[in-house]
Order: structure tokens, then C-alpha cells, then sequence
């Protein structure tokens, strides 16, 4: 019983690495594929200094950070600018891959909203639910660039 | 009329039942373990949220063994005078419907996810300074919530047959059969890293059913057998034959002309009577007394009897 239970446990492990070794997870809706072929589609709330929309050109941290993600793998960045509800909304419908605007971990979208772990302890950036991939990327970023993790 | 002080068990069970409690404490430690390491990898997976729920069911019938086994051997007194034995059809019935209710909220959760094609978000986790899928810890987790279950409840099926607990035995068998419920959650997440979302609220659909099942399962042995229904058998719920042996072995004596036996479980033992048609010339008081003695040295199991002697057997 006990040399069966050993034996399970190490195929299932074996299976795991194998599994881990591929290209998982992945996006049900294909948002990072289409990210790479079409560009980041960014909705952005206007909250500085997150994020400022006044002028021509968007600023503000959360930006910045977008702004070198995308660099970072090579991916084209549209934004599109609006309010909380209209941005969610695009987000549910797998229209935008991200909305930004000084959210925190405990924002009240998170029913709506996949996320992501905090840049800095406490902000966070929103991606459409389920779509595991993008946020990998997004986090695998965030885990390597960012300075709170390396300290 | 047997020693009411007298312990339950014969010699011979009293470490199987000290082993069986051992096990039970082994058991509560494992499952703790489990509840927390689970809760703290969940994230927003449903197929992890239901199996956590499942695994915290998992303690009531280990804990009520262990409180009713406290109760169940003190002494008859003026306010009980049958004794505490049934404390563990109380026990049982109160796991089961406990059991029922959480598979019913389970099923309606899942069923409600799954319609809402809620997809589920899954992160990283910075694990020993690396980074990986959430979802691969999840996994890790559920094999450490069940193959350690299924030995440990290997281990406890052979005790509960043999001590006649149905609590005990409830509790092995679900044990047992927990790698099921691991191994859909495992699928679950596995479909979600393959990009099925819907794979979460499916494995979860299930081992909301499997728990239904099991507190179905269990409301119904219990009600029945706190109806006095004739003793089963804790495995098979077929008739325990003890019942029919005793009643041949009584129409065997010599002083009987006829005889009928009516038992019921209290718990793990049975209460039951015996209803004597004498022949003529028997000398009845001095044959009951031997009578008495020697069904209760007969079986265990058969812990009080009473004999009647009756002019006819009314017809059942």
C-alpha cells in the first residue's frame, strides 16, 4: 500500500514537472497571443500620479511601468482612456487586456476583474478573469523588474 | 442481567478500539494540515474551494468518533438507565446531516459558477525564490491531501468492521475513496493551465455530487437505525445474521417449544428480547437465568436481553 501510494505520488509529480516544463497555463480567450500579434490593449482611468490623462500624451507611474512591460517583450501598446465601469466592462468582454489607474489589492472589482499580485505591496493592475497567461507574464515581470521583490 | 458497569467491549477489542482513537487523533493533526495548506493556495480556483470544503467536512465524523467514544462507555445511572450506547447513532446522525446540507450548498455553488462561466484567475506564487504557476502548488497540495487519506483510511476500515462502528466506518470509507475527489480537482486545474476554464467548475460540479452522495448515504443509515431497524452489517448493510443465529440456537433448548428474537442497534451493540414459549414441567425462572447467561457470553455484540416467557407467540 504504502510502496503504491510512493510510486503515485512520484508519477504525478513527474507528470507535474513535465507540465511545468511546457508552455502552460494558457489564455482560454487567447488574450497574450493576440497581444503579441495585435499589441497590449491598455484601458487606462485617469488617477495621478498612477496615472494622468490630462495631457496629449498619457503619464504617470503605472504607465511607465506598462510602457517598459511591453518593451520588455516586444509588444505594441494602444490605450484607451474612460471611466471605472466602461473599462471593466470592456475587460469582461475580453475587449481591453488590462485596465490600469492606481488600483488597489483590495479593489471592489475583483469579482469582475482577474488580480494581478501588487507592483509595490499594495497596487495592482486589473486583466480580464481566467486569462492565466497574460498575468503570468505580466507577474513574471513585475516579479523581476520591480524593486520591492528584489529587496 | 449482565453487569451494567461492565465495560462494552470484550478483552480482545479494547486495544483495536484504543488503535481506532489513535487514529482518529492521526487523523484530525493530517487534516488540519491539510485545511491550512489548501486555504492558503486556493486563489480563486471553485475545484480547490469545494475539495477544501470537502476536506473540512472531513473532520466532524473524526472528531464526533472521538467525543462520543467518551460518552458511550459511562455508566447506566437513574436519568439514563439504558446507558450512553447510542451516543454514536447521535454522533452519526448529526455528521450526516451535516454532511447533506454542505453537499447541497456545494452543488448549487458549483452549478452556479459553472452557468456563470466563471473563469477562473489564476497567479503566481514566489515558492523558495521561484517563480511559479499557482496552479502547479495547487496540485502539489491535493497530492498531499489524498494519498496520506487513503492509508490512513485503509488503516481504519479493518477496525471499524471489526468494532462494529458505524461512525468509524463512514469515516474509513469516504478516507479511502479521497483520492477520487483530488484526482477530478487535480483535472480541474490541469484543464485550467490547458486554457479550459470551464474544467474548474466541472471538477468541482463532481466532487460536489460525490459529497451529496456520501451525506445521502449517511442520513439514510442513520435514520434507519435509529428506527431500531433489524442490526446490519456496518460494511454491506446487509442483515446481521447474529439475530437468526440466535433465535435457532434458542428454539434449540430443550425447554423451549417456540421462540422469537427482536434486536436492535444501540451504537455499536444490540438491545434486544426474547420471547419464550416454555414446555410444560420447564422450570422457568432457573432456565432464564441460565438462558441470559449464555446469550450474553454468546456474541459481544448481543450486550442486554430480556426473556419472556409468553403462552403463544403473537403472530408478526
Amino acid at each position: 500500500m504504502k510502496n503504491k501510494a510512493a510510486g503515485l505520488t512520484s508519477l504525478l509529480i513527474s507528470i507535474l514537472l513535465l507540465f511545468t516544463s511546457c508552455n502552460l497555463p494558457k489564455d482560454p480567450k487567447s488574450s497574450w497571443e493576440n497581444a503579441k500579434k495585435e499589441g497590449l490593449r491598455v484601458g487606462v482611468i485617469d488617477n495621478p500620479p498612477f496615472t494622468n490623462t490630462t495631457s496629449e500624451s498619457f503619464s504617470g507611474t503605472e504607465m511607465e511601468i506598462i510602457n517598459n512591460f511591453a518593451a520588455s517583450k516586444n509588444l505594441e501598446v494602444s490605450y484607451l482612456k474612460g471611466n471605472e465601469s466602461y473599462l471593466i466592462e470592456k475587460l469582461e468582454k475580453f475587449e481591453i487586456d488590462l485596465v490600469i489607474g492606481g488600483f488597489t489589492k483590495k479593489t471592489v472589482w475583483s469579482k469582475k476583474a482577474g488580480v494581478s499580485k501588487p507592483y509595490d505591496k499594495k497596487h495592482v493592475f486589473l486583466v480580464p478573469k481566467g486569462e492565466n497567461k497574460l498575468l503570468v507574464k505580466l507577474e513574471e515581470y513585475i516579479h523581476q523588474n520591480l524593486e520591492y521583490e528584489k529587496s | 442481567m449482565k453487569n451494567p458497569e461492565a465495560f462494552e467491549l470484550p478483552e480482545n477489542l479494547l486495544n483495536k478500539f484504543a488503535k481506532a482513537k489513535k487514529l482518529e487523533w492521526i487523523t484530525i493533526g493530517y487534516l488540519i494540515s491539510t485545511i491550512i495548506l489548501m486555504y492558503l493556495v486556493m486563489g480563486s480556483s471553485q475545484a480547490m474551494k469545494t475539495a477544501w470544503l470537502e476536506d473540512a467536512m472531513g473532520l466532524i465524523p473524526a472528531i464526533s468518533f472521538l467525543i462520543a467514544s467518551r460518552i458511550a462507555y459511562k455508566k447506566p445511572n437513574l436519568k439514563f438507565p439504558y446507558g450512553y450506547h447510542r451516543v454514536f447513532s447521535i454522533a452519526y446522525l448529526a455528521g450526516a446531516v451535516a454532511l447533506f446540507a454542505m453537499g447541497c450548498f456545494l452543488l448549487i455553488d458549483s452549478a452556479t459558477s459553472l452557468l456563470k462561466a466563471e473563469h477562473p484567475t489564476i497567479g503566481t506564487i514566489i515558492l523558495f525564490g521561484k517563480q511559479t504557476w499557482l496552479g502547479w502548488i495547487m496540485i502539489l497540495a491535493l497530492i498531499w491531501a489524498s494519498l496520506p487519506a487513503v492509508i490512513i483510511g485503509h488503516k481504519k476500515l479493518p477496525l471499524a468492521k471489526k468494532l462494529h462502528n458505524k461512525i468509524l466506518y463512514t469515516d474509513a470509507d469516504t478516507q479511502k475513496a479521497d483520492y477520487t475527489t483530488a484526482f477530478a480537482a487535480m483535472l480541474g486545474i490541469t484543464g485550467v493551465a490547458f486554457g479550459f476554464w470551464w474544467a474548474d467548475s466541472a471538477a468541482a460540479l463532481f466532487i460536489s455530487f460525490s459529497v451529496l452522495k456520501d451525506g445521502y448515504t449517511n442520513l439514510k443509515t442513520a435514520i434507519l437505525d435509529l428506527m431500531d431497524r433489524h442490526p446490519v452489517h456496518v460494511d454491506n448493510q446487509k442483515n446481521d445474521d447474529l439475530v437468526e443465529d440466535i433465535k435457532a440456537k434458542v428454539n434449540s433448548w430443550d425447554w423451549v417449544k417456540e421462540a422469537d428474537v427482536r434486536f436492535r442497534e444501540q451504537g455499536q451493540v444490540y438491545f434486544g428480547e426474547v420471547f419464550i414459549v416454555p414446555n410444560h414441567g420447564a422450570d422457568i425462572t432457573h432456565e432464564i437465568e441460565n438462558a441470559l447467561k449464555i446469550l450474553e457470553d454468546y456474541n459481544w455484540k448481543i450486550y442486554q436481553v430480556s426473556i419472556m416467557p409468553v403462552k403463544s407467540l403473537s403472530e408478526k
